[in-house]
C-alpha cells in the first residue's frame, strides 16, 4: 500500500513537472479560445521564415484561401529579392493544379507595376502582398 | 474544439491499435502485455496501410480495405477484446505516462501549427498525394526523395 501510495506521488509529480514544462495550460487556453486561422496565423509570425506578410507570407496565403473560400491553388509569386518556398501547400492541392486566372503576389513593391496591370485587384494588404485577378479570366 | 479532436483521436487510434490479429502472434502470445499487443498491432496495421498504397491503390480504396480488415479482426476477437482494459490496472503506469506525453505532444502541435523547412518541401506533399485520392504512381510529380512510409498514414489522418 505504502509502494503504491510513493509510486502515485513519483508518477503525479512527474506529470505535474511536465504540464509545467510543456506549458500546458496557457496552451490549452489558446487552443481553446481562438480558432484554426488566428493561431496559423500567430505560429507563422514567430516563424524566422515567415509572417503575415512580409518572407514566406504564409498568414496572408491561409488568410487569402479563408477569405475567398478558394478550392484550387492560384499562381503564387514571391517578389522578394532572397529566394524563399512557395506556400501553395496551403490549398491541399498538388503540384501543378493551379487556377491560372488568379494570382497572389507577395512582397510587392511599386517598381513591380508592370507585372500587375492585367490584373484586377482583390485584395490588397499594404500594397505589399496582393491578390489579383486576371482582366479577362472567370470570376 | 482542438482539445475534443485530440481526444477523438487518441481514442480512435488506441481503439483501433488494440483489435489484434485473430491468428496468435509468437508462441508468448499469452505472456504478452496489452502494451506489447498495442505495439505489435500498430506496427501490422501501419504496414498493412503501406503495402496497400504500393498496390497503386487510391486513398478510398485503402481506408475501405484497412476497415474490412479491422472488422474482420474484431469480429474473431470479439470477446478477447471486450475483455481489454483500456485504462491504468494496478502495473499500468507506464500506459497512462505515455498516454500523457501523447496528449501533451498533441497539444504543442494544436498550438504551434508551423511545418518546418523539409516538411514544406519532402513531406507533406507526399501526404497530399494520397490526400487528393492519387496513387503511388503519380508520387514522381512531387519530386520528393524522402521514404513514403507514412504518408499513407498522413494523408488518411488529413482526410479526417
Amino acid at each position: 500500500m505504502k509502494n503504491n501510495i510513493f509510486k502515485i506521488f513519483i508518477l503525479s509529480s512527474l506529470i505535474l513537472i511536465l504540464f509545467k514544462n510543456f506549458d500546458l495550460f496557457r496552451k490549452s487556453y489558446f487552443i481553446l479560445t481562438k480558432d484554426y486561422s488566428l493561431r496559423f496565423n500567430e505560429s507563422y509570425k514567430k516563424d524566422q521564415f515567415s509572417g503575415f506578410c512580409s518572407k514566406e507570407s504564409h498568414g496572408y496565403v491561409h488568410y487569402i484561401k479563408d477569405k475567398y473560400k478558394i478550392l484550387t491553388a492560384p499562381i503564387i509569386v514571391n517578389l522578394e529579392q532572397t529566394r524563399r518556398k512557395l506556400p501553395s501547400w496551403i490549398f491541399y492541392n498538388l503540384h501543378g493544379e493551379i487556377d491560372e486566372d488568379k494570382l497572389i503576389l507577395l512582397n510587392y513593391t511599386d517598381s513591380n507595376v508592370d507585372l500587375i496591370k492585367n490584373f484586377i485587384i482583390i485584395d490588397n494588404y499594404n500594397n505589399k502582398c496582393l491578390y489579383l485577378e486576371k482582366k479577362n479570366g472567370n470570376s | 474544439m482542438e482539445i475534443v479532436n485530440i481526444f477523438y483521436l487518441l481514442s480512435v487510434f488506441i481503439i483501433f491499435f488494440s483489435i489484434r490479429l485473430p491468428i496468435p502472434v509468437s508462441k508468448l502470445d499469452n505472456s504478452l502485455t496489452y502494451i506489447d499487443h498495442l505495439v505489435f498491432n500498430i506496427m501490422i496495421q501501419i504496414n498493412l496501410i503501406l503495402f496497400l498504397s504500393l498496390l497503386n491503390m487510391p486513398l478510398k480504396i485503402i481506408l475501405g480495405v484497412y476497415f474490412s480488415f479491422l472488422f474482420v479482426c474484431f469480429i474473431f476477437q470479439y470477446k478477447n477484446f471486450c475483455k481489454i482494459k483500456l485504462f491504468i490496472t494496478n502495473h499500468n503506469y507506464f500506459y497512462f505516462f505515455i498516454l500523457i506525453i501523447l496528449f501533451l505532444i498533441c497539444v504543442d502541435v494544436a498550438y504551434s501549427i508551423v511545418l518546418d523547412w523539409d516538411a514544406q518541401k519532402f513531406w507533406f506533399p507526399k501526404a497530399l498525394n494520397f490526400y487528393n485520392n492519387e496513387t503511388i504512381q503519380n508520387l514522381a510529380s512531387t519530386q520528393s526523395t524522402v521514404p513514403i512510409f507514412g504518408k499513407p498514414l498522413m494523408g488518411l489522418i488529413l482526410e479526417n
